[in-house]
């Protein structure tokens, strides 16, 4: 279970540019929800993930997972429960090493690394059959740099990657928004297949209204450094892109073109 | 003739002892990408190690053994100063490579070089076995050293590179974003990267100390650039698809080559004093000839897809 207590972060402290990019958010998540989570530019919705992934201190409040208070806990020790996927595909893969090395980084995440093999044969036998899984072929180019594959794959691979080991937190940053519309479909048909009936907890960003009510199981709406609209179950599945659109006008939200083109 | 053999063996012994630094200098360059500069006065410190306690009657490859300690602890001052007191890298590897001047000296007693001539160094153990003289066949003795060292080095780094920890100091190199959610500590991968380089760098430095029979605080003057000016010719060499071992060995062979030209250059004439300004044309060129030849394929490939780098 995921726990966020009051949470607060602020940015350039002290200068005419301060800003609080994160102000009071609470939130709480049971073992298997899905939160999207949707909101406009400088919203705070990235900065949340990067406080959850440890990648940004925290000024304020606590984060506990499943009663562990991992709010200071170092990025990469962090990882061995936080798995990520980067809006960016350059970002979630070792370009230069080819697919079996990267899955074979990725099946270690959270374990100790020393000095037996980087990847064994029969780690091979079990990325080959993951892959075949995917329906993405990528089970034949095992051996290829990644830096080959397109941006679709990238991401796919990224996915995979992500959930190889179960974390008990996957967060989705905008993970199709850097994708051509069918490219991002498929990244996004993979992740419901791997998070479908998952006893981790999900969390997407995303700036596609019709993605956030249609995906998952709770969502939450962000301006300014604040929630401003939550929903869940029900509620949440009968959701429409104009109910979201008069939240965001109630809560003082200037929609960019970006979030209104995307529905 | 007789006279340009020979020259060309002491440049291809000298060749092979840097072929330990460029080693040393692609592994932080090229595997971790972080430019340290730290090798230009650690390399300096395995000679001075080496030459101090040689000097002292100390064992010579023991004395190597320490020199390579020594270096890593250059290593990993810099790799302290850039990953906890988060100075940049070039200016970490300045920083150190600076102090461990005075260090040096300080090691030497405060001499600028402590000469060891007659006192047994590694050679001496090919001397004894093929019967050969430590002073009139040091080239060729030098070569059989440095073929061991680097034949050992390249075995060694080819089998860290493929265990779980060395596959995690390439993902930091390749991608730190990634290496960090995966769970690697590229802090620590960075202190590893770079104790090793400069181990190497110092590893170097003991075996030239050794080969001179003497060392000298100022041995490791321009090391970055021929460690460097090695690692670009070597890639000129060097295709994605070789294997790891090949790559390293290729970068002795690129510092062998870098050695081969001066002797030539020295040979046809050239004044030593101008070797420095060879060294950068050398470098320019082997850093330009790629891309030249990049750009004539890509044109050939009119409309086709063009390499993506990363």
């Amino acid at each position: 279970m995921l726990k966020i207590e009051n949470l607060t972060k602020m940015f350039n402290v002290g200068e005419t540019t301060e800003k609080i990019a994160l102000n009071n958010v609470c939130l709480n998540l049971e073992e298997g929800d899905f939160l999207t989570i949707i909101g406009g530019n400088g919203a705070g919705k990235s900065t949340l993930l990067n406080c959850i992934s440890g990648v940004l201190s925290v000024d304020e409040g606590k984060i506990l997972l499943d009663g562990q208070d991992i709010t200071n806990l170092a990025e990469y020790k962090r990882a061995s429960y936080v798995s990520r996927v980067f809006q960016n595909p350059l970002d979630g893969t070792a370009g230069g090493m080819n697919i079996e090395e990267n899955l074979a980084l990725a099946h270690r995440r959270g374990k100790k690394r020393g000095l037996g093999w980087g990847i064994t044969k029969q780690e091979r036998q079990l990325f080959h059959k993951l892959l075949s899984e995917t329906g993405l072929g990528l089970e034949n180019l095992m051996a290829q740099k990644v830096s080959t594959l397109s941006g679709g794959q990238r991401q796919s691979l990224a996915l995979v990657m992500a959930v190889l080991v179960q974390p008990k937190i996957l967060l989705l940053d905008e993970h199709t928004a850097a994708l051509d519309p069918k490219t991002a479909k498929t990244v996004l048909e993979l992740t419901e297949k791997f998070t479908k009936n998952s006893k981790f907890i999900t969390i997407m960003v995303t700036h596609n209204m019709n993605d956030a009510i249609k995906f998952g199981n709770k969502l939450l709406m962000m301006n300014q450094g604040y929630v401003v609209f939550q929903a869940s179950g029900e509620e949440k599945a009968n959701l429409k892109v104009a109910d979201l659109i008069s939240k965001f006008s109630q809560a003082g939200a200037v929609l960019n073109d970006r979030i209104l083109l995307n529905n | 003739m007789e006279h340009f053999l020979n020259a060309s063996v002491g440049g291809i012994a000298l060749g092979l002892i840097w072929g330990v630094l460029a080693i040393g200098v692609y592994l932080t360059y090229r595997i971790l990408d972080f430019a340290d500069l730290t090798v230009d006065s650690s390399l300096a410190t395995g000679g001075v190690v080496s030459a101090v306690l040689i000097f002292n009657g100390l064992n010579p490859i023991l004395a190597l053994l320490i020199s390579c300690v020594a270096g890593a602890l250059a290593g990993l001052v810099t790799a302290l100063l850039n990953t906890k007191l988060k100075i940049p890298a070039i200016l970490s590897g300045i920083l150190t490579m600076s102090a461990l001047y005075s260090i040096n000296l300080k090691i030497m007693d405060n001499r600028a070089n402590v000469s060891f001539f007659g006192k047994p160094t590694i050679n001496g153990y090919w001397a004894d076995l093929f019967n050969m003289s430590v002073i009139g066949d040091k080239n060729v003795l030098t070569i059989i050293t440095c073929v061991l060292v680097c034949g050992a080095v390249v075995g060694v780094l080819y089998w860290f590179f493929g265990t779980e920890y060395g596959c995690a100091v390439r993902a930091t190199g390749f991608n730190s974003t990634m290496a960090k959610a995966q769970g690697i500590n590229t802090d620590l991968t960075k202190i590893v990267c770079l104790m090793i380089s400069n181990g190497l760098a110092a590893l170097a430095g003991g075996l030239l100390a050794q080969h001179n029979q003497s060392g000298d605080v100022n041995m490791g003057t321009g090391t970055i650039v021929i460690g460097l000016a090695s690692v670009i010719l070597a890639e000129t060499l060097i295709k994605d698809s070789f294997p790891f071992w090949l790559k390293l060995a290729l970068v002795v062979v690129g510092s062998v080559v870098y050695r081969l030209i001066f002797t030539i250059a020295v040979q046809l004439g050239m004044h030593t004093n101008d070797l420095k300004l060879i060294a950068t044309i050398i470098i320019i060129v082997a850093l330009v000839v790629p891309k030249v030849k990049k750009h004539f394929s890509s044109k050939k490939l009119k409309g086709g897809l063009k390499n993506v780098k990363n």
